[in-house]
């Protein structure tokens, strides 16, 4: 195995934190019994970021994040209008709903994506973590790490602010959502508020982890969590813990068998899940 | 916010003004018309599906209203949330969550204008205070999920409390809890309408509606009657309220036998 450079640096700050901002969303998500709409959004995206390049013309970064929280909003407003007026089931309106839009930004990429090399499908569907280092800023010879690192760390300090800010109020509508309304808190704002930034995190993620993993990453840590503690705040640093062991754990493991290192991150993640649940098993067993 | 007066005993509680609620354009409540008193303790009882638990939520807002209107304590409901405190039915709360009852109970203090900022020493000890009051303050640290029927609903007792609010709107709070839990909160219940507060509990089980309420709401999708228990009690009005229930004559019959000859431990009245 290779010493890891400075670039696999890079690409390691990067996947944290991802991670660190999927971790924080995904246990609200989980809790709110919503991860599927988070899945829906993390593929329903997708039309909104490629109009957003197509009018861009090679991806204004801004205008990117803006296509991605229009069509993130979108989803889960189309969602609701099929589960609650429609009365279809809710399984049903989100698979129709984000297969739809996915399918939309699948044909406007192949319709448009000739001479466009900032984006195609491979891209898109599984992203490629092994290169975000090429996009490296360098002032006077210093590194100053890449421009994805730039977009999401912001992203990732805005959501440990308005989750360790707002804690109550995403805490008090996960746990009963009609109490809360009965309190005049705005309901709708935070869900509001949790599918924008959820559309926003999955757009900075498309390039490194791909619209497919990083539901893995929405999910795993804090799924992995909840079976180890039943405090809402230790869960989160929990979470936190556990995805920052499988970005190291699951980087090295793709570089020691040459493989795609997004894959592997999840796939470590699911190991560990496993693990958590056999050992807890086990304990549950020696109480009994 | 301004808190505004509220004094018991001189206005109505509740208003409820020609109300309707539709699902899939069919009536769940249709034209509901009442005035609840200060300072008692009412039930609204009524079969499955007659509304009861649609009422409390069309007081609270939570269902959007097809015509009328609601005033509660003769005010705009969103201006006078605070004196107000709704418990949900048990059924839709995930005892999974992670939370302890200490921080449910903490929930009760929470208000949109301050949901940034930390909880107060007030709010701790108002908390604290309520689990007193229900006595679970040792089991502040339990999660909810490790705790018996009676125990949650406790705690949702508690949460109420902690808001410090003047009505009450309580949906099924007796629905899996046992006997001696069922008499723990409702001797709670009987001392918070001695310091005048209001309680309006949503209940299904009519065998003991005479012994837990002195002023009754009695639903049927539209209102059969609501009053001092004393006057509404009568055949004609359960016959309107639970009619087509065939075995329920037997059921009368044992609820107005047991109007008029209660079996009661003296002094029940005081309590």
């Amino acid at each position: 195995m290779e010493m890891l450079s400075s670039n696999d640096g890079l690409n390691i700050i990067l996947a944290l934190l991802i991670s660190w901002s999927c971790s924080i969303l995904g246990v609200f998500l989980m809790l709110r019994k919503m991860v599927m709409v988070g899945d829906a959004i993390t593929h329903s995206v997708l039309p909104g970021v490629v109009i957003a390049y197509l009018m861009g013309s090679g991806g204004e970064n801004y205008i990117v994040l803006l296509g991605a929280a229009f069509f993130g909003v979108l989803t889960t407003v189309i969602i609701d209008f099929l589960f609650r007026k429609l009365k279809l089931q809710e399984d049903a309106s989100i698979g129709l709903t984000f297969t739809w839009l996915f399918a939309v930004g699948v044909v406007l990429i192949a319709f448009f994506s000739d001479g466009n090399a900032d984006i195609d499908q491979e891209c898109v569907l599984f992203g490629e973590l092994g290169l975000s280092f090429m996009d490296k800023i360098i002032w006077n010879g210093y590194v100053l790490g890449t421009k994805s690192i730039w977009m999401i760390g912001p992203m990732f300090l805005l959501i440990l602010i308005l989750v360790i800010k707002g804690f109550k109020g995403f805490q008090i509508i996960s746990f009963q959502t009609d109490y809360a309304a009965s309190k005049g808190i705005k309901v709708n704002k935070w869900h509001y508020l949790l599918m924008i930034l959820v559309s926003l995190v999955t757009v900075l993620s498309f390039e490194s982890v791909g619209a497919i993993l990083v539901v893995g990453f929405l999910i795993l840590p804090p799924a992995t969590a909840y079976l180890l503690s039943s405090r809402l705040i230790r869960i989160h640093f929990i979470s936190i813990g556990l995805a920052t062991a499988g970005v190291l754990i699951g980087y090295l493991l793709a570089q020691w068998f040459d493989v795609s290192i997004s894959p592997m991150i999840v796939l470590t993640l699911g190991f560990v899940f496993f693990l958590t649940f056999v050992i807890k098993m086990q304990n549950t067993k020696h109480l009994k | 916010m301004p808190k505004p007066f509220v004094k018991a005993g001189t206005m109505n509680s509740i208003k409820v003004h020609n109300a309707s609620v539709t699902y899939n354009q069919l009536p769940v409540l249709w034209d509901v018309d009442m005035d609840l008193p200060t300072g008692r303790l009412i039930g609204i009882v009524g079969q499955n599906g007659s509304g009861k638990s649609t009422l409390l939520k069309a007081i609270m807002g939570l269902v959007p209203l097809s015509s009328g209107n609601v005033k509660i304590f003769e005010q705009d409901l969103d201006t006078i949330r605070t004196e107000v405190a709704y418990v949900p039915q048990r059924e839709s709360v995930d005892w999974n969550f992670p939370a302890s009852v200490q921080e449910i109970v903490r929930m009760g203090r929470y208000q949109p204008g301050r949901l940034f900022q930390r909880l107060t020493k007030l709010d701790h000890q108002l908390v604290e205070d309520a689990l007193k009051k229900v006595n679970m303050l040792s089991f502040k640290n339990r999660q909810i999920g490790e705790l018996s029927g009676g125990q949650q609903q406790r705690v949702f007792i508690a949460r109420a409390l902690a808001q410090g609010a003047k009505l009450y709107l309580l949906d099924e709070p007796f629905v899996g809890v046992d006997v001696a839990t069922e008499k723990a909160i409702m001797d709670l219940l009987i001392e918070m309408k001695k310091e005048g507060k209001t309680i309006v509990i949503v209940h299904h089980d009519l065998h003991s509606v005479t012994s837990l309420f002195d002023y009754l709401v009695m639903l049927n999708t539209r209102m059969i009657a609501h009053g001092a228990i004393d006057e509404v009690l009568t055949t004609e009005n359960l016959n309107a309220t639970f009619g087509g229930q065939l075995n329920l004559f037997a059921q009368l019959q044992q609820i107005i036998k047991e109007r008029d000859f209660p079996i009661r431990e003296k002094g029940f009245e005081e309590k």
